[in-house]
């Protein structure tokens, strides 16, 4: 019986569902708060001719969306006649969302504002102790970052983990735990009359790179993820493809764990325990790491042909820029003949990008002009 | 290419100007809005795909409102597309309409250029072939298909008995870069086709609504529409032809990619035994097929020469499609690891029974192999013609079926 429900929610996106007026106006009200924030500061005229919405509507949302400060209302352009027109801006202390990203031996936890920056962070390597220390770090950070912050202005909590950990919550549905040992109940508890939104590393990251990153700009991308396991994922029409297995975790090398990952991954831990700069990256590594990715690149630029190809996850940044680079010169040098070269580029958040990603589901379900929330039964969030 | 306005292309009843719609006039066309013209779609494929459905079951399928779908379907009823029949009443109470789909509310024409052949079909809106006419012409110039298809649509008037007053549109299913790619045996004069308005071509035959698209994608599309991708929400299409093409459908809607060149799968690099590095459809398409043959001195003039092969002509085929189930594997495990798709769908202008003995042979490997990898392999609902009935669809998609990219549009 439980299994039903995903394949009917499925079949309702796949089928396109009709929609109605109630919803298409909280739509609207997302679509004008996301063209303020991408584009701003902007006129409502400028907004009219953006979204095609009339006037009228696009008056009365503004209005909605000043008095509950996600927006305000800036300098005023002088030089024409008549009265300046008013320009609007995205309120970047309008809302916060927290992000939690459970990994397989730390947690991290971060506050951003709305426009994604990080405002407070914290990091823990996870306890081999039972989970009520991970609660415990849980609640004590939370209750720290979260200090001075009105508790209204924070839409959500964001909760990251890998694939693997996800499954485990399901079977065990009764308790809510899992292998870590996060209570997820007890999560509410400690953060109370918050919706929590759980999802996978790789939904995360890639919600939070459509919202905050390149992929923004982008109409397609392909994200790697890259970890000591990197996974990958196509990302259209703003969301993430989650794929006919959407809790099979499918790695992009499946046979084996990679030298060069764990090393990567390796740096950029100790660096950030170190406050310090990670070393450049020597070159047996990049040598190492393109012979790998590149014929998946080769593959995933003809099967797919996207408007670029994303590197984000836990490696240094310095790291995933050069490798980004090298992989653009290879790719064209190795497969000139293919139809369709993407643009290999770092993800814009980088290392940080399935943290912040974590602090985004809230913001994406809640405020972004996302296709479910054309559909019944999407939590509009009032 | 595409017509630049949406207008349905069926006229409407005589007098019953459409109420619902924001034109005052009553037009000679029915000429639908943005929503109304989505709604119609979305109730137009339950519809289509349900079979049988009452009004009150469409408004919970849908999650539109009751009066908006007794307006929908009355217009759809006007134009003709669909037709109401009783339902024998089982209750109390008055029995409810069922609404059912009318198979001859339109028909729509496919054509597939490719090096090897020319076909073109007819469909009705059910997705049966009501004509077919085909030629197996080597390297077909635009004036010899020019008059291929204008004999052709005389015969689907005289032979099918199609009323070409309904046709909806002319879909067009080709290969990418035809006339530049270069190939075995290829004239120096086909490369006429990389300069010639495709979609004009055929004006002195047809001037209603003309559509071109790369043959893999008009197979995959036909196959989302009207074949297994009902089951399979996401799925690949692989088109072996004269050369391997691909299509991509996701949730239902093709992924055309960036420029439109997503499904290069015959681009995509395997080793072969001997550790060369080679594109696949080196290895594994029909042209691969047939130069081995003709390197063991077996000729093949058509794809079914194929079935009709001697001791040794099988044996060669034998080998050949158990390399190509070992490439093929390899192509998919990635596949599966890149998207994840519910299916890989096999089609084309390999005979049918090689095609499901490739499919087989490919799914039995995957057992052998006990990987996690595993993923769905079949011939296609539509394999042989799928490019011709694929482009013969493409009508009904632009002007009937649901879709994003045509939300999209406006």
């Amino acid at each position: 019986m439980t299994n039903s429900q995903p394949q009917i929610a499925r079949r309702l996106k796949a089928s396109l569902s009709g929609t109605n007026l109630e919803l298409t106006g909280d739509y609207n009200q997302r679509l004008v708060y996301q063209a303020i924030r991408t584009r701003g500061p902007i006129t409502r005229n400028a907004l009219t001719e953006l979204t095609g919405l009339a006037k009228p509507t696009i008056a009365g949302i503004v209005k909605r969306l000043v008095r509950s400060e996600l927006v305000s209302e800036t300098g005023r352009i002088y030089g024409g006649r008549g009265q300046p027109a008013v320009h609007l801006e995205a309120n970047p202390e309008g809302c916060y969302s927290i992000g939690l990203h459970v990994d397989e031996d730390q947690l991290s936890l971060i506050v951003v504002d709305a426009l994604g920056h990080p405002v407070r962070r914290s990091t823990t390597r996870l306890p081999s102790s039972p989970r009520t220390r991970v609660n415990e770090f849980f609640q004590h950070q939370f209750v720290d970052l979260t200090m001075g912050i009105h508790r209204e202005r924070i839409i959500g909590l964001g909760v990251a983990m890998s694939d693997n950990m996800l499954s485990g919550r399901n079977s065990d549905a009764g308790t809510a735990t899992n292998a870590v040992g996060i209570d997820l109940m007890a999560l509410s508890e400690i953060a109370r009359d918050m919706p929590i939104y759980i999802d996978s590393d790789l939904a995360a990251a890639t919600a939070g790179e459509l919202l905050f990153g390149v992929g923004a700009t982008l109409q397609t991308f392909y994200f790697i993820l890259l970890d000591v396991r990197p996974v990958g994922g196509l990302v259209m029409h703003q969301a993430l493809f989650r794929g006919a297995h959407p809790s099979h975790k499918r790695f992009l090398f499946p046979d084996a764990e990679l030298a060069w990952c764990r090393k990567a991954v390796a740096m950029e831990r100790e660096a950030r325990r170190g406050h310090q700069a990670p070393p450049d990256a020597d070159e047996s590594w990049v040598e190492a790491a393109c012979n790998d990715l590149l014929p998946l690149v080769i593959s995933i630029n003809c099967l797919l042909n996207p408007g670029g190809l994303l590197l984000g996850g836990r490696f240094p940044q310095e790291w995933l820029d050069v490798l980004a680079e090298r992989c653009n010169e290879l790719l064209l040098e190795r497969a000139p003949q293919i139809p369709s070269h993407a643009g290999i580029q770092a993800a814009r958040l980088g290392a940080d990008v399935t943290l912040v990603g974590a602090a985004s589901l809230p913001m994406r379900a809640r405020l972004s002009p996302i296709g479910e929330a054309l559909l019944k039964g999407h939590d509009h969030g009032n | 290419m595409k017509p630049s306005r949406n207008r349905f292309p069926f006229r409407s009843q005589p007098g019953a100007a459409d109420e619902d719609g924001p034109s005052k006039s009553p037009s000679l066309y029915l000429t639908l809005d943005i929503d109304a013209n989505h709604n119609q779609r979305v109730v137009f494929q339950e519809i289509r795909t349900r079979k049988r459905v009452t009004r009150s079951e469409l408004a919970n399928i849908t999650g539109l409102t009751k009066p908006t779908i007794v307006n929908v379907s009355r217009q759809l009823l006007q134009a003709g597309l669909i037709v109401e029949a009783e339902r024998a009443t089982l209750g109390r109470g008055q029995p409810a309409w069922v609404l059912e789909l009318n198979p001859d509310g339109a028909y729509s024409v496919g054509l597939n250029i490719d090096r090897d052949h020319l076909t073109l079909v007819a469909l009705d809106l059910s997705g049966r072939i009501r004509g077919r006419v085909s030629a197996e012409i080597g390297f077909a110039l635009p004036d010899e298909t020019k008059s291929f298809v204008a004999d052709a649509w005389q015969s689907l008037a005289t032979r099918s008995k199609i009323p070409l007053s309904r046709v909806a549109g002319l879909g067009i299913a080709m290969p990418d870069d035809l006339g530049t790619l270069a190939f075995p045996g290829k004239p120096p004069a086909y490369s006429a086709w990389a300069h010639i308005d495709v979609a004009g071509l055929f004006r002195s035959t047809y001037q209603g609504p003309t559509f071109v698209e790369n043959d893999a994608v008009a197979a995959a599309i036909g196959e989302s529409q009207f074949g297994h991708g009902l089951d399979s929400p996401s799925f690949v299409y692989i088109l072996i032809s004269v050369l391997l093409g691909g299509g991509i459908v996701i949730n239902r809607n093709y992924f055309r990619g960036e420029n439109g060149r997503s499904g290069e799968i015959g681009f995509m690099q395997v080793k072969t035994p001997a550790g060369v590095t080679c594109s696949l459809q080196d290895v594994v398409s029909l042209g691969a097929l047939s130069e081995r043959l003709k390197s063991d001195g077996i000729m093949i003039a058509r794809p079914d020469d194929l079935t009709h092969l001697d001791g040794s002509g099988a044996m060669v085929v034998d080998e050949w499609l158990e390399e190509a189930c070992g490439y093929l594997t390899s192509i998919f495990a990635q596949i599966r690891q890149f998207i994840d798709p519910d299916a890989i769908m096999l089609g084309g202008r390999l005979p049918e029974h090689l095609l499901d003995r490739l499919a087989t042979l490919c799914q039995q490997r995957q057992e052998d192999a006990r990987s996690a990898q595993w993923i769905d392999v079949r011939r296609a609902k539509l394999s042989s013609d799928a490019p011709a009935i694929g482009a013969a669809i493409l009508p009904f998609q632009n002007f009937l079926l649901p879709s994003l990219e045509m939300l999209e549009r406006f």
